[in-house]
């Protein structure tokens, strides 16, 4: 599979929670297998950051935790002016949040070189969004393709 | 089963040291070169070091921080998916939360549109 990883699904690996077990077979898979693809936008390293620091986690801990993001496989996209010029316009439109918007047009400014299947998101506000984005949640991945 | 053999050694003062029985086959010599490595701590991680050494019964502080070097260390060479799982494991260990990540992403941009 090749993915964008939003941040929603990114902290799963850092908690305790449903799909959290399977969010770390797809990394493994990510990591392991070299059909696989996974990227997501460098801002998701500050929403990762935010959502541990809300978590009461200490600064040690989301240290750790971002260094560890970034051992993976995963390719993280500059947010660069045509990106973010991209996102006012879909907040303009949608109105959606700023990041979501960030994401959405990050997505689309590498969905098709990059040939992404879906974006892996926990977050139903993505769902609004489906003519322009292919929204997918971990429980809809199959459990037989991330297993190793 | 490896065969046994039998050492002695004398010490400078004379004195014999009993005799050890060892197997030669499961006798694993290893030459370990040490080098020294200061580090700086604040005031805090310097008393909850002495701390958990006498808790934890660390026969020293340098056993302490050794102990924990290798632990990271041993985290850090564990294949992906295992360490993943084990950072896992702290995290709750170290901040238990019931906050769905979802919710805390989307805490996150409440506060930036309240910006």
């Amino acid at each position: 599979m090749r993915l964008y990883l939003e941040p929603s699904v990114l902290v799963k690996l850092f908690k305790k929670e449903p799909d959290s077990a399977r969010m770390i077979d797809l990394v493994g898979a990510i990591d392991e297998r070299r059909e696989w693809f996974a990227c997501t936008s460098r801002w998701s390293l500050l929403e990762v950051a935010r959502a541990l620091k809300k978590d009461g986690k200490p600064r040690e801990l989301i240290e750790l935790n971002l260094k560890e993001l970034k051992r993976h496989r995963i390719s993280f996209i500059e947010a660069t002016r045509k990106i973010l010029s991209n996102s006012e316009i879909l907040i303009a439109t949608h109105g959606i949040y700023a990041s979501d918007a960030l994401h959405v047009a990050t997505y689309s400014s590498v969905a098709r070189r990059k040939r992404l299947d879906a974006m892996l998101s926990d977050d139903r506000h993505f769902r609004r969004l489906g003519q322009i984005v292919n929204v997918l949640t971990l429980s809809e991945v199959p459990s037989d393709t991330v297993q190793s | 089963m490896g065969s046994s053999c039998q050492s002695q050694h004398s010490s400078d003062e004379g004195f014999s040291i009993p005799y050890y029985e060892v197997y030669s086959s499961r006798l694993l010599v290893l030459e370990v070169q040490t080098v020294s490595v200061s580090a700086k701590l604040t005031r805090r991680e310097a008393e909850l070091l002495d701390r958990l050494t006498r808790e934890y019964g660390f026969i020293s502080k340098s056993e302490a921080i050794r102990s924990a070097v290798r632990l990271y260390l041993n985290l850090l060479e564990l294949r992906s998916k295992d360490r993943l799982r084990m950072l896992q494991l702290i995290n709750e260990l170290v901040a238990p939360s019931l906050k769905a990540s979802s919710d805390l992403v989307e805490e996150g941009h409440r506060e930036e549109d309240e910006l």
